[in-house]
């Protein structure tokens, strides 16, 4: 009997084949930066900043969810390489994304969450390494309503003139609605990724044009709070200037 | 006996040792809430379909501290059995007693509610949860990651398993406490006796008070529609405006503006005080309100809120009708006490 076994053995053990492991698959690389900064200085978390008006400025939370991520190849067919990620604009994020090779005349993203997403959605239904999840989200996401925020910057100012007075007066624009979701596209020079390439694109996000810029003001002493609900006007504009600030960099 | 057998033995009462401690056992198998027959049909989550172990979980989270930042709160801090789940409080106290802005609603006869939240803004009472359990002013809870002392809990790991085949998450949560607020049904009142079931004879003074609630004169009737005494609408009564938005808050249309949805009047003898803010404490000041044609709220105030000139017998026997709604069975019962003495 034993002898039977060890024969079946010897055979089945025949029959694997030595296989070399497989070359590691040349993967092509899209890189998307941000590099976030205030008017001409770094942006740092809990750092004071000085508003057009006058007043003393301090940024404690700053996010946003990108979406639709997309490459527009030579004929304008668009491929959209990542769907939704969080970034906390304080950290300098960095999208890295790997897809197909391929001749890129245009790029782009939206700020915010589509809304085939952003209706009816149940955060709990998604896993907890989704952006979209309740831990993924981390608090982007109204929980009396339907809907995430789609953008959020919350701080402190000075409403007093002083340079010494403690900012106590708080900042929120919490920016979330179908209404408010923005593409945004950028027209970069033709270039051929070729199969294991990385190929990296720069923008800038100047936080202080989310404030103010040639085309309007957010005046903290009026203009200081809103969950776009109760202040649809206002997440209109804050959400305007926040889609302005953002830039490419050649 | 021979070796076989002893050795069997002796290995059943190995594993027999190395069992977790006896917990609440549960049946995985359907279950139907017994939901009144003049009550409206519900649809249920197909997700979240009820078995035992859903409910039982559901109920061990209700009374469950760990869900809340410093484990001081849970839902059934807000939401008290002897008092038709409500708290006596004008506005509900949250973490660290911070005030909350509104007053604590009933959990009665949820199953029926086609969207939650006084201005209706939540679909599912799933999602629903998450309102109380994340909200900085009420639970506190944490959005990145449940409470390890929740999570390490074996006897709630393995209720999970069994009630939903995955670990504790917001999943697990949100639909176990779901199931456990379905089952919370009030429909044992004298009014419900003597009106659907016919088995009691009516109080003459709660008779009167009906048919004057039903009447063209006080139009009760038209939002506080029977059985459930609601009709999930959003109307501004005149209230003083206290900087709710109410409705509006989820429409952005200004016309909304202090509008809060029809509260159910079911139990509402045990859930003063009353309105949205807790701003009436009695029954008796809710019907001199309406009597006076409401606060004059400066916008939207609803056209139907105009002085009522009730007499004083007309004022008793409504509160006698109201009072007729009150489940005193309901607020009695054990399956929907906590298990175990709060955490």
């Amino acid at each position: 009997m034993l002898s039977v076994l060890f024969l079946l053995f010897a055979q089945c053990n025949k029959c694997k084949e030595v296989v070399d492991p497989p070359e590691p698959e040349q993967e092509t690389k899209y890189v998307f930066n941000w590099n976030v900064v205030f008017g001409n200085n770094d942006l740092i978390q809990g750092q004071t900043y000085s508003h057009i008006d006058g007043y003393r400025l301090l940024l404690e939370d700053f996010r946003g969810y990108v979406s639709n991520i997309t490459l527009y190849d030579e004929n304008d067919s668009a491929f959209v390489i990542q769907n939704i990620a969080l970034l906390n604009w304080f950290n300098d994020p960095q999208l890295t994304i790997t897809s197909a090779p391929r001749t890129i005349k245009r790029i782009g993203f939206s700020l915010g969450i589509p809304a085939s997403i952003n209706t009816n959605t149940d955060p709990t239904t998604y896993p907890n390494s989704s952006p979209l999840s309740v831990g993924g989200a981390a608090g982007m996401f109204w929980t009396w309503n339907t809907g995430y925020i789609f953008y959020q910057l919350n701080g402190k100012a000075d409403l007093t003139g002083s340079t010494t007075a403690p900012l106590i007066d708080p900042i929120a624009y919490h920016c979330g609605d179908d209404t408010l979701f923005q593409e945004l596209i950028f027209d970069v020079p033709d270039v051929t990724v070729i199969k294991g390439q990385t190929q990296t694109w720069n923008f800038s996000l100047d936080a202080q044009k989310c404030f103010w810029s040639d085309a309007d003001t957010l005046h903290l002493d009026t203009d200081y709070l809103t969950h776009t609900t109760g202040n649809l006007p206002l997440a209109i504009r804050a959400m305007n200037l926040y889609a302005s600030s953002f830039q490419w960099i050649p | 006996m021979d070796t076989v057998k002893i050795v069997a033995i002796l290995f059943s009462f190995c594993l027999a040792g190395c069992q977790e401690p006896a917990t609440q056992s549960c049946h995985q198998k359907n279950f139907r809430y017994r939901f009144p027959k003049h009550f409206p049909k519900v649809v249920l989550p197909e997700d979240n379909l009820p078995n035992e172990c859903r409910i039982l979980l559901g109920r061990k989270l209700f009374y469950d501290t760990r869900l809340s930042k410093d484990q001081s709160l849970s839902c059934g801090s807000c939401h008290n059995l002897n008092m038709a789940f409500t708290d006596g409080q004008k506005t509900s106290k949250g973490f660290h007693q911070n005030a909350t802005q509104r007053n604590s609603p009933t959990l009665f006869n949820l199953a029926f509610a086609p969207y939650f939240l006084s201005e209706g803004g939540v679909k599912t009472l799933e999602l629903q949860a998450l309102a109380p359990l994340l909200d900085t002013v009420e639970m506190h809870g944490n959005a990145k990651g449940i409470s390890p002392l929740l999570l390490n809990d074996s006897e709630i790991q393995k209720l999970s398993q069994e009630a939903y085949g995955r670990p504790l998450d917001y999943y697990v949560i949100t639909r176990a406490l779901a199931c456990f607020q379905r089952s919370l049904i009030s429909a044992d009142t004298p009014f419900d006796h003597a009106y659907y079931y016919k088995d009691q004879p009516w109080d003459s003074a709660v008779y009167r008070g009906w048919q004057l609630f039903q009447s063209k004169k006080l139009h009760c009737s038209e939002c506080h529609q029977p059985p459930l005494f609601t009709d999930y609408q959003f109307y501004n009564i005149g209230l003083k405006n206290n900087k709710d938005l109410g409705k509006e808050r989820e429409s952005y249309k200004t016309q909304d503006r202090g509008k809060f949805k029809t509260p159910t009047l079911r139990n509402i003898e045990l859930t003063p005080p009353f309105m949205h803010d807790g701003s009436i404490a009695t029954l008796e000041e809710v019907i001199e309100f309406y009597d006076q044609g409401g606060h004059a709220h400066p916008e939207n105030q609803d056209p139907r809120m105009k002085p009522l000139q009730l007499t004083n017998q007309e004022k008793s026997d409504l509160i006698q009708f109201l009072e007729s709604l009150t489940d005193w069975n309901a607020v009695q019962y054990e399956r929907f006490l906590p298990l175990e003495p709060p955490r």
